[in-house]
């Protein structure tokens, strides 16, 4: 009888932790979020930046790359004035 | 057989008529032995060449040695009665107050109306040194103290003086019944006259017969041991309690603390016994309650029930954390809500919610899990700790449930314990 008292809270934990595990959340982190202002990007460096086709998203400036990545959120792929990018942009 | 009987008749009348005499001769020198005389009369024919003060005390009462007056019936429902003795200021007065005394003695002896309770001696020492207050006193106020000292119902102080009007024997006979003193006199010329002298004990004797009234015997039972007894204002005592009374009508009544006090009027029929059955009843709420044993009882009747387990703070404990749980839930579900809405439904390569709104659903999230996590470890030990204390304080509590559930054992006591527990 003694089990069944000690076995009875184990299973009220047992669920509590389902219903907990139920409510795992993901999100997309392989997407850039969408945007319409510098404050909807959180802050932290992020600014929303508007690409060509009007599409705006959260980006993080970085020194750009020849890289075929808009790394410094001026809405321009690898618009570098030097190097192998520079060239092929001539 | 006859022949032994007629016999022993004889010798028991020739043993008497032997005895008679020399029992007179004792009772002149002090009143002991066997008085068949049924007259003082001789007394008076005795020269007293006594001194007073130094006589009194070997005087006793009347009472000691063998009563044949024929009345012996119930002793103990007779009214107590006690001499306190003769004030003699004068000094022909004390001269003679042994012989006053005895004849006093003699006319108060027990009978079928009273019983005289103390010699003398014994009166004195129980009264100590309010002793001569008390025999020159003739009023209520000093003489009920006495006569509680003493336990008497009727008590005597007499005084033989000279007056104006010659010489006087004053008795004061108080009545503890009625808190009253009754004053007789009687006058003489001589005091050591004879005559004078049956004067005043026929004048004791007549006053006592007219206040002399059987006791009556109250028995009062009462269920609270703590009660007060107290009938008119005399207490008799604590719990139940028997006590002789004087008769007539008296207002009984009888309190304790935290019960409602009872008082009646009963009438206590002289020479009989009155019982009387008191039920006190409980002054707390609950009037039906007829005891404080019985509401003690009641009270621990009720003790494992609904609200004692309202007073356990593992009960709130676990409702705190249930609410915690339930809150972790609703944030949760704000963040799913927005992690619904990320993944890119219109597939433009962004996601459907801003890099705020992530960061907030985030939070949420973690919130919710830290809610979640902290109510359910609350529900859980809570519910460990209203489960197990009661297992380890009462065990006998679970055999009887389980039992009620039917005859099928270990899986009926499953049901019931998951059943109580959710």
């Amino acid at each position: 009888m003694r089990a069944l008292y000690l076995r009875s809270p184990l299973l009220l934990c047992a669920v509590l932790f389902g219903v907990a595990s139920g409510c795992a959340i993901d999100f997309p982190d392989e997407l850039p979020y969408s945007c319409e202002t510098d404050e909807d990007c959180g802050g932290t460096g992020h600014i929303c930046t508007t690409l060509p086709d009007t599409r705006r998203y959260c980006c993080l400036p970085e020194p750009e790359l020849c890289n075929q990545i808009d790394d410094d959120c001026d809405a321009v792929v690898d618009n570098l004035p030097t190097g192998p990018c520079a060239t092929s942009a001539e | 057989m006859r022949t032994l009987g007629i016999s022993l008749s004889g010798l028991i009348a020739l043993s008497l008529a032997l005895v008679a005499p020399p029992a007179h001769a004792q009772q002149d020198e002090g009143g002991f032995g066997l008085d068949l005389s049924g007259s003082d009369s001789a007394q008076s024919e005795t020269p007293d060449t006594q001194d007073a003060a130094s006589e009194e005390e070997e005087v006793q009462p009347g009472g000691i040695g063998l009563d044949l007056s024929g009345e012996t019936s119930s002793p103990e429902l007779l009214p107590r009665l006690v001499l306190l003795g003769l004030d003699t200021p004068e000094r022909a007065g004390a001269a003679v107050a042994s012989r006053w005394l005895r004849m006093l003695y003699g006319a108060a002896r027990s009978n079928g109306q009273w019983v005289l309770s103390a010699p003398l001696k014994e009166v004195r020492q129980r009264l100590g040194g309010g002793y001569k207050a008390a025999l020159r006193c003739s009023e209520p106020s000093c003489l009920a103290e006495p006569a509680d000292q003493l336990e008497a119902d009727l008590v005597v102080t007499a005084r033989l003086a000279l007056e104006d009007a010659g010489w006087t024997l004053r008795l004061w006979t108080y009545d503890r019944d009625r808190n009253k003193v009754e004053v007789d006199a009687v006058t003489g010329r001589n005091p050591r006259d004879a005559k004078f002298q049956k004067a005043g004990a026929e004048l004791l004797a007549e006053r006592l017969k007219a206040l002399a009234r059987p006791r009556a015997v109250l028995k009062v039972n009462v269920n609270v041991p703590q009660a007060v007894v107290r009938l008119g204002e005399r207490t008799l005592g604590v719990g139940g309690v028997e006590a002789r009374v004087s008769p007539g009508e008296q207002n009984l009544i009888v309190e304790a603390d935290e019960f409602t006090p009872y008082a009646k009027t009963i009438t206590l029929p002289p020479g009989e016994k009155t019982t009387v059955e008191v039920y006190l009843e409980s002054a707390g709420p609950a009037p039906d309650s007829p005891s404080e044993v019985v509401a003690e009882a009641t009270r621990k009747s009720e003790g494992p029930s609904a609200p004692s387990i309202l007073r356990r703070p593992a009960l709130y404990t676990a409702v705190v954390g249930l609410l915690t749980v339930g809150a972790g839930v609703v944030v949760g579900m704000q963040a799913k809500e927005i992690a619904d809405r990320a993944p890119d439904a219109d597939g433009n390569g962004i996601a459907d919610i801003t890099r705020r709104e992530r960061i907030d659903g985030q939070s949420k999230a973690n919130l919710s899990t830290a809610l979640m996590v902290g109510g359910a470890a609350a529900v859980g030990g809570s519910v460990a700790w209203l489960v197990l204390v009661p297992t380890h304080s009462e065990p006998p509590k679970a055999a009887p449930s389980v039992a009620s559930g039917g005859a099928s054992g270990g899986t009926t006591g499953l049901h019931l314990v998951l059943g109580g527990s959710f």
